[in-house]
């Protein structure tokens, strides 16, 4: 019975690799805002699929009758709506590889194909730029109190680093 | 930031009124290195007291321009560097070692991809990345200070185009 499951294994890697399917246990994402581990995603013929449900937490958009949106502005799915989104029995995947060529945004990989990370999507950080608003960052204090920008309104901050050197 | 002290203006509104920048409380030399600007402090403490209408606030244009984003290539190395990161964090240090390589090759000018290079290369790390420095040959380390020159008068604002209201739409 080992001896069969062990087979049954090695059976199943041949016909993912002769696919082109890398079905990691985990996939990891990384944008500038976080690392997100996402356990339903796959990569096939060095795409990256996620999980359409793990969407709007990886990079803000979702999608809609009008395309893939994030607020007002929506990005409407190609004419070969396949090359971005596919259904399976465990659910809906959605190309977030072929969406960062269109939206030129870029990304790196390391060679597992395992760990994908991105840059910003250029159409949205450029939409941040003209208000210069500056991230409300949260971090411990000494104490280990947790310390936000905000808990600064209405004074000026100096936001300094430096060393004990 | 490249290296510490930097430091980042803030109002009270919560906007950034300088982006990150080198802020030593005064010139020196370092290694053949000028590092420094004795204008820094005085320009903080103009602001402090004037704010909005302090000389070293900043224009929306020049501040824009220093708070765009990267080329691709520069934008592909931050992404090699978050991945190094990554890597570093799992304890695989070759993985993290390739791709913080990859970052520095991709943007060479960014000193803070160099200066990773201490956390894996050792004890030689310092000294590779102090070589690099030399390279330099005079040219700054650290962007100069943009300070106000004597005689400047606080840059007055563009009025904004007003919006018409059309979205702005994509297609294939």
């Amino acid at each position: 019975m080992r001896g069969l499951g062990l087979k049954s294994l090695a059976f199943a890697f041949f016909i993912a690799a002769s696919t082109g399917v890398v079905d990691a246990a985990t996939i990891s994402v990384i944008t500038p805002e976080k690392t997100h581990t996402l356990g339903s995603a796959f990569v096939e013929k060095g795409e990256l699929w996620i999980a359409q449900s793990d969407l709007k937490k990886v990079n803000g958009f979702e999608l809609k009758p009008e395309g893939v949106c994030y607020k007002s502005m929506c990005i409407p799915l190609p004419k070969n709506s396949a090359s971005w989104v596919k259904k399976s029995a465990t659910g809906s995947f959605f190309n977030l590889s072929a969406f960062a060529k269109k939206m030129d945004q870029q990304f790196v990989t390391d060679e597992k194909k395992t760990v994908f990370s991105f840059a910003a999507v250029p159409d949205l950080a450029n939409r941040k730029l003209p208000s210069g608003k500056a991230p409300n960052f949260k971090l411990k204090d000494r104490k280990g109190k947790t310390v936000r920008l905000s808990d600064f309104r209405g004074k000026k901050v100096l936001l300094w680093t430096f060393a004990s050197w | 930031m490249i290296n510490v002290p930097a430091g980042v203006w803030i109002d009270e509104e919560g906007n950034i009124v300088r982006p990150a920048e080198t802020a030593y409380s005064k010139g020196a030399r370092v290694m053949g290195q000028k590092i420094g600007d004795d204008r820094y402090a005085q320009g903080l403490k103009d602001w402090v007291k004037n704010g909005k209408k302090s000389k070293w606030v900043l224009s929306k244009d020049k501040l824009k321009k220093r708070l765009a984003l990267k080329s691709p290539k520069q934008q592909q190395a931050a992404a090699q560097f978050r991945l190094g990161v990554f890597f570093h964090n799992k304890k695989d240090k070759a993985q993290a070692q390739k791709h913080w390589i990859a970052a520095q090759k991709l943007h060479p000018e960014n000193w803070n991809y160099h200066r990773q290079a201490w956390s894996y290369q050792g004890a030689g790390g310092q000294m590779k990345w102090f070589q690099k420095v030399q390279k330099l040959a005079g040219k700054p380390y650290y962007e100069p200070l943009d300070a106000p020159k004597p005689g400047d008068k606080k840059e007055p604002e563009k009025k904004a185009r007003p919006k018409t209201g059309a979205k702005k739409k994509r297609s294939f």
